[in-house]
């Protein structure tokens, strides 16, 4: 009984030191932790406001510098690509009248209409009518022609027109029986002339 | 104890802060870097010229006639 009592009298002396040293220990960690949070903020201060700008502006000038080398490359290559396609065009610059003969810068009527009645001619085709229409925005322009002839005179007027130097495409072809004269057809040709046109030089 | 949870909370924090203007620096940085040779890749100037040119065209060309009145 008196051993518990000296026990409980000990202790009662003690706790408080414990207490204390308890405390104190968790003001320690405490402080520990304040110090380094502190020091994190401070580090995200000191990378937002002094850091950040300067590895922005060295990043932009490598970039920078690392495109401009790019360029210059591919700008040698380009030019090297240019002289070499302008020492092909010199080769082959008398020929040029054969490209603008085939497919000309300007819609060119008055060639496109020559080349189609001088095939028609050659066969003794009389067209009974030509139609032109020509769209907006296209390289091409449309030429209907109607005729009645003999089959083998169309065909061959097809063929020549579809053989022209000039680029022509046969967009259809109509023939139907003509009942006034026998041994002739009804021709109804839809073509398109085409052309070089400015928009799709650039 | 209170005491104790708060600075807890308070670390974390400042550890998610930093790491977080930590990777948006880097990426701005990574931005900046790539930004400019983007910008150059898509450039009109530097479009390829090919300097092929098909002389046989102009062969199948001349071969095609032209015909007149």
């Amino acid at each position: 009984m008196s051993l518990n009592l000296e026990i409980t009298k000990l202790y009662s002396r003690v706790s408080p030191f414990f207490a204390y040293l308890e405390k104190k220990r968790e003001n320690q960690k405490l402080v520990r932790s304040v110090e380094i949070g502190g020091t994190f903020f401070l580090i995200s201060f000191f990378i937002l406001f002094a850091i950040k700008p300067t590895f922005l502006t060295i990043s932009a000038l490598v970039g920078d510098i690392k495109a401009k080398e790019d360029m210059t490359k591919q700008l040698k290559v380009k030019i090297n690509d240019i002289i070499q396609a302008q020492d092909l065009f010199s080769q082959v610059q008398e020929r040029y009248s054969l490209v603008e003969a085939s497919l000309p810068t300007t819609p060119r009527f008055f060639q496109s209409n020559l080349q189609v009645l001088g095939v028609t001619t050659k066969y003794q085709v009389s067209l009974d009518k030509i139609d032109y229409f020509m769209k907006k925005e296209q390289d091409n322009y449309s030429v209907n022609l109607s005729t009645s002839t003999s089959f083998s005179s169309a065909i061959n007027v097809v063929s020549d027109l579809l053989k022209n130097r000039r680029l022509i495409d046969l967009d259809g072809l109509t023939l139907s029986v003509n009942e006034d004269f026998p041994g002739q057809i009804n021709v109804i040709m839809p073509l398109k002339v085409y052309y070089w046109r400015d928009n799709a030089k650039k | 104890m209170q005491k104790n949870k708060l600075s807890q909370y308070f670390l974390i924090l400042s550890i998610f802060t930093f790491l977080a203007i930590f990777f948006f620096v880097v990426q701005q940085s990574y931005n900046n870097l790539m930004k400019a040779s983007s910008d150059t890749k898509n450039s009109p100037l530097i479009r390829s010229v090919s300097p092929n040119l098909d002389i046989d065209i102009l062969d199948e060309i001349e071969k095609r006639q032209e015909t007149n009145l």
